[in-house]
This record gives structure tokens, sequence and C-alpha cells, in this order.
């Protein structure tokens, strides 16, 4: 044992001096930033003037604030994303597990838009739903049923951003593909052997062992879904009639569109609790749900 | 003996270099060019800062401008920023909250009435008096944006006005008047929303025979043109002590109305969820026949190798119930309140806005008439916007700085640019997809502004 001899604290300094870069990195950019916009977000100000405190008025604004309310109902609505890029990934992931050729190819193929730059996304999508020419409408056209507006419309647009999040599925497919390829084919031989179909061994094994991993994409699909900014401010600017007006966006719209910094960063740590509720409540529901190996 | 360094040894010439390193950092400044002598300091460059938002391509014309003006004034120089606009918007106000801010910056209308309330930028209503004549101060254009309490505090950068732009060929392959003869020949009894609508349904066409539309008359309004209609009207978005909304009032109503009918009565502009722009139907493409455009920005269609294949032109939006309304605004120059060198700055601030500088930097290469609307009447004269811009009825392009009514035009109210832009132009759209009447989306203009005018009482 070390006790507190002179090279404990050696290698206690050594170690700290290794991280400090990050440390103060950390202190600085981050931790500085985070209890900045705490004192911000008591303050009324447009970033020209000096700041005025009014206390918790921002949060109370935000009571009285539609746009707040209704920010937060289309984000909350749009998280019906999660469940649907959850399966459709899983769906994927096992159908690019089977041992096929060319199967390396199928798996880049499929991930490869998860890694494609927002914006040019976004305009590639805004193509997709044009009204007009848009691949969807004529799909549609042809088989008899006029496409609605999609971008165009307040009923529309905010299913229309839903349908487009599932180009983003090759992320979490990538990360169920590696938990299907963890799992021990032992398991499956024996299920075989005691005479479980295609369906049984899904439920009764595949499903289990992989929900470690599903807990971490539902979360991270909430997270991010709570963030949605870039395709409501590339294709619709949060319309058509605030349909689209995502959280982040009136947030940003706030911070750097009407200077209302206090308002923004109160709406930024309102952000912080909701998204830390739904992790808390996730992850307290984990218990009856996840599957562990040994324990 | 070995030549590998212990740990120890690396870690103490570690130690050393960092301290020297960090007191390299905190030394003062080499004082080899600023000695206390009074001759040293005469010969002491004064170096001027300068920020503008723009492109990468106004670097060169900022640089070039500043060298002009320190071949005029030995001794000063000018350092230019020049900042993407969102870049911009950001960083100026917190450099002018920390008194940080450049000597001299631009300020759009918010920005300007910004800084005025924070105490950033310095009255020039004293200098302009001390130049004199020569300042010529009544030939400078929109007074309006740089006035507050009768105070001057800017003088302008660049101005401009958005007017329409229309495709002379097209109007001339099907016989009709163009709008500028319009105008000028017949003034508001000629060039007005009847005739407009008249034109349109003449210009709106199905070219290809399949059942859809794919040339329309008219681009649409972007909140610009949408406050210079709905004034153009008679309407106004608040009564004259900027205290209730009055957009939902009967002049401002019938202006909406009117946009709303072009899309869905008329049928001569696009509906908004067409995104016709990204189908290739605008003005560039000659699929349509007018369209929005800033004097400023859309005469760099005018440049050698940018040139249309049609010929355009201006004219003013047409002339409603109270005549022509045409929305014009200033970047205006104004002299940070902590710069130290408010004289030399105000020295800048005159030749940066002079037609001195219009001409001497045409004279060098940098076309001013492409980045800059003129800011003095005396440029709509110079060969440095003639030459440049003389495909165009240059006239008509004045007659927009005449008539931005209210001067300035961009209300001075709380958050200008979210009432315009984001609650006008989401309402007006309302208004356009039919989903609610003129009278609906402006009552619901007026409770969004209200409660903004509230917030901020």
């Amino acid at each position: 044992m070390l006790g507190k001899s002179r090279l404990y604290w050696k290698i206690v300094f050594e170690g700290y001096a290794f991280i400090s870069l990050w440390i103060i990195g950390f202190v600085v950019f981050t931790a500085g930033a985070l209890f900045g916009s705490f004192s911000i977000s008591l303050t009324k100000w447009n970033i020209v003037g000096t700041p005025e405190f009014i206390g918790l008025g921002n949060y109370q604004k935000m009571f009285e604030d539609e746009f707040f309310w209704k920010s937060l109902q289309v984000t909350i609505l749009f998280l019906f994303n999660v469940p649907l890029n959850l399966a459709l990934g899983l769906f994927l992931a096992m159908l690019l597990n089977q041992k096929i050729r060319m199967i390396g190819f199928f798996r880049t193929l499929f991930y490869l838009p998860s890694v494609t730059a927002g914006v040019a996304v976004s305009l590639l999508w805004m193509w997709i739903f044009n009204p007009r020419f848009g691949v969807i409408n004529v799909l549609l056209k042809n088989i008899g049923i006029s496409g609605p507006a999609w971008l165009g419309s307040e009923t529309w647009a905010l299913p229309a951003l839903i349908i487009m999040s599932v180009w983003g599925v090759g992320g979490g497919m990538l990360i169920y593909l590696g938990a299907l390829q963890g799992i021990p084919t032992a398991f499956y031989e024996a299920a075989t052997l005691d005479g479980a179909n295609a369906l049984q061994k899904f439920r009764r094994i595949t499903v289990p062992m992989i929900t470690p991993v599903l807990l971490l994409n539902l979360i991270m699909g909430v997270i991010g879904s709570f963030q949605v900014f870039t395709q409501a401010f590339v294709m619709t600017k949060g319309g058509p009639n605030y349909a689209t007006l995502f959280y982040v966006l009136y947030l940003y719209q706030n911070a750097f569109q009407w200077f209302n910094m206090g308002y923004a960063s109160a709406l930024a740590w309102v952000l912080f609790l909701v998204i830390l509720a739904f992790t808390f409540l996730i992850l307290r529901t984990s218990s009856s749900w996840v599957y562990y190996e040994g324990g | 003996m070995s030549t590998q360094m212990s740990r120890r040894s690396m870690l103490k010439w570690m130690a050393a270099g960092s301290a020297t390193a960090a007191l390299a950092a905190c030394a003062v400044p080499a004082a080899t060019d600023s000695g206390d002598s009074g001759d040293m300091a005469d010969m002491e460059d004064i170096t001027i800062g300068w920020a503008r938002h723009g492109s990468e391509g106004d670097v060169p014309t900022e640089t070039g401008l500043a060298e002009l003006f320190k071949a005029n004034h030995p001794g000063v120089s000018v350092e230019p920023l020049v900042l993407p606009w969102d870049d911009y918007n950001t960083k100026i106000p917190v450099m002018v909250a920390g008194g940080t801010a450049p000597d001299t910056f631009g300020c759009h209308p918010a920005l300007m009435a910004e800084t005025h309330t924070a105490g950033g930028s310095t009255p020039l209503t004293d200098f302009i008096d001390a130049y004199g004549a020569d300042l010529n101060y009544d030939d400078v254009v929109y007074h309006g944006d740089a006035l507050f309490d009768g105070v001057v505090f800017g003088l302008p950068q660049k101005s401009c006005t958005h007017q329409l732009r229309y495709n002379k060929t097209l109007l001339q392959e099907a016989g009709l008047p163009l709008p500028g003869d319009l105008y000028w020949e017949q003034g508001a009894d000629g060039w007005n929303w009847n005739t407009f609508i008249e034109m349109g349904k003449e210009l709106t066409k199905d070219l290809d025979g399949d059942g859809e539309t794919d040339q329309y008359f008219y681009g649409g309004s972007g909140g610009t043109n949408q406050l210079a209609t709905i004034r153009s009207a008679g309407g106004e978005v608040f009564d004259e002590a900027i205290s209730t909304c009055i957009i939902n009032s009967a002049e401002a109503v019938e202006g909406i109305k009117f946009m709303a009918d072009l899309v869905l009565e008329h049928k001569i502009q696009p509906p908004p969820e067409m995104q016709a722009s990204e189908l290739g139907i605008n003005f560039n493409t000659g699929k349509i026949v007018m369209a929005g455009g800033t004097t400023c920005d859309s005469v760099r269609d005018l440049r050698e190798g940018y040139e249309l294949p049609f010929e355009w032109d201006f004219v003013l939006v047409p002339a409603g119930n109270a005549g022509f309304r045409c929305w014009g605004d200033t970047d205006q120059i104004v002299i940070s309140s902590s710069s130290e060198y408010a004289q030399e700055a105000f020295d800048w601030t005159v030749y940066r806005s002079s037609l001195q500088a219009w001409e001497e930097g045409y004279d060098s290469g940098i076309k001013l008439a492409f980045s800059d609307g003129p800011t003095r009447y005396s440029i709509f004269e110079s060969k440095a916007y003639t030459e440049p811009l003389g495909a165009l009825d240059i006239p008509m392009i004045r007659e927009g700085y005449i008539n931005t009514i209210p001067n300035p035009f961009v209300p001075r109210s709380p958050q200008p640019y979210r009432v315009l832009f984001t609650v006008m132009t989401t309402e007006v759209d309302n208004a356009l997809r039919g989903v609610k009447t003129a009278q609906e989306a402006a009552d619901d203009m007026c409770a969004q502004i209200e409660e903004i005018l509230a917030e901020n009482a």
C-alpha cells in the first residue's frame, strides 16, 4: 500500500498534471460557461446593454409564453421518431448480420447516410418532399394518391421531419450490429436443439441480450430528439405557422436573432432539466427490462 | 556517458520552457516605436479599427479603401474586419457591451438602435458642424436612420432600397408595356396594383401544356416588400408612439389581402408550399417575370461573367391607395464611444461614406456599385455608379430612396426584426396559404406584437 508517501503524492501530482489541460479546458470552456449561462438566465440582457437582474422572471415568463409551450409540444411529438428508429435500426442490423456476399458493402451503404452533413441532407429532403416534383408525391401520384404539401402543410410538416429522421438510422444500426455479433452462437444452437422457431429465438434470446444497447440507443435517441435544430432551421424555419418550431430552434431565435440572452439561457436550463428528467425516468424503468449478463 | 535524458531532467526542462513562455507572454510590448519623445509620437501610426458585415469578397474592397484613405491621411491606418452576417450580429454587440468594439463599425437599423440605447456610439453632430460645408451633409441619403432625438450618430457605409426586378425580354415579347415606362409616364395611375394584376394574368403560363403553371408573374414578397406593400395601402405596424400595434387596421389588412389574392385568387404568384425556387422557377431562370430584389445585391448580376440571359430592370413596388412606398435602409458607420481616436475615426467615417471614396476606389478598380448602394445623392451621377450599372434605369433606383417613407423605414420598436421577419412574415404566409383570412392574420400579428411591446415596456 502506498499510503500518503512521497511517491503517492508524486503519482497523484503527475496524474493530475497529465490531465490538467483537459481539466482547465473543462472548467473554463464547459463548467464556466454552464454557470455563466445560469447567471445570465436570471437577467434580462440583450447583449449590447447591461444585464438587469430579474431573479426567476425568465422562468416565470415561460409559463405564459405560448411559443415555449408550442416548441415543447412540437419537440415531444417529434419523439415519435425514437421508436421508429429503434425498430428500423434493429431490423436493418438483423438483415446486415447475415452471412451473404458483399455484406461489408451493404453495411457501409446503410451507414453512410448517418454521417452525411445535416445541411446537405436537409436540402436533399427538401427536394424529396417537394409537393410537385418530389419523389414521394410522384410515387403517390402513380398510385392515384394526391400527396400533401409536406413541408408547406401545417399537418404534414412535422411527420415529414419524423420520416426524414430515419435517414440517420445507420448510427443506431451499427451499434445493434455490434451487440448482435456479441451474442454467443451457443444460445441459438441450444434453442434450435430445443425446437425454438425464429420468432421465439428473437424474442427469448436476441432481444434480452441486446437490451443494454436498446437502452443506450433509446437514451441517445431521446436526447438527440430534444436537440433537433438543423432540419427545422434549414427546411422550414419553424413554419408553417410554427408547426415545426422545435425547442432548440426557438432557443436559437431568442438568443441569436432577437438577442433575448437571459430568456434563451433560461430556456437552455429548462431543456437540460427536461432531458435530465426523461433520462432519469428511462433509467429508473430500465431495471425491469434491461438484462445485464452476469448481474 | 549516456546521452539519454532522465525523466526528472526532462520535467525540469519542460518547467523551465513553460516558465519562459509564460514570461514572454506577459512581457510588455517592445518600446522601440512608442518612445516618450514628442517627435517619436508624431511619427507613430494611429490604427483605427473598422468592422462591417460582408463576405470574403469585401475584404479587398475595405483594404483598398483603407489604403486610399491613408494616402490622404498619412499617419492614420485603418484595419478592416469583415465578418459574416451571423457572426457580426453576435460579436459586435458583445464587443460593444464589453467596451472593446472597433473604433468604427457598421450598424444596420436594429443594431444602430441597440448600440445607441447602450451608449455604444459617439454623437457626431458636433464633428459634422466642425467639418463644415465640405462635408455637404444635405447630400447624404437616409438621414433618418442615423438620427436619435435630433442628434446624428452615423454616416452611411451603404444604402439600399428593395424594389422589384422585371424581365424586360419577357414583357416585350408579350407586347406589354414595361413597368418602368408606366411609372415614369403615368406614375401611380399607370403602375399600381390593378396594372400589376392585369400584367400578371397575361404572363402566368403553363408553358409545356401539362396542366401545371411553370411561369409565374411574381415571385412573392419577402418581409421587406411586405412592409412596403402594407404601407403603400396606407397601413402601418405601430402607432407613432410605438406603443400600440395597428397592423390590423382596415388599410393594413387591405395590403395583406392584396398579397394573399396574388396567390389564392389571381394565381400569379406560386403558393409558398410549392418551393418554386428549388424547382428552378425563379427570376434568374426566366420563369418568374417580377421578383423582389435589393438595389445593392441584385446589381451583381451585371458583373462580367454573371450576366443573366435576358434584359432586366428595377421598378418600385406598385402603388396602393397611399401611393408608392419603398423599403430602404442603411448600414451606418458609427464611432465607438470607447474609441480613443474619435477625430481620426470621424475622418475615416467621412471618407468611407464619401463620393471621393467611390470615385478614387473606382479609379483603382474597386467597384462599390456592386457591393454598396449610394451613400450620397451625388453618387447616382458619378461614373463610379453609372458606368457599372449603365444598363439599368438609374433614376428609378434613386426614386426608391426618395420613396422610402417614413425615414427611417425600419420602426424603432423593440425587436424590430422579430416583428418584421418572424411575426409579420409568418402571418402573411398564413394568409397566402389560405389558412387565415387577412384580418385574422393581422389580428394574430397584433396579439404577438402587443406581447413583445409589453415585454419590453
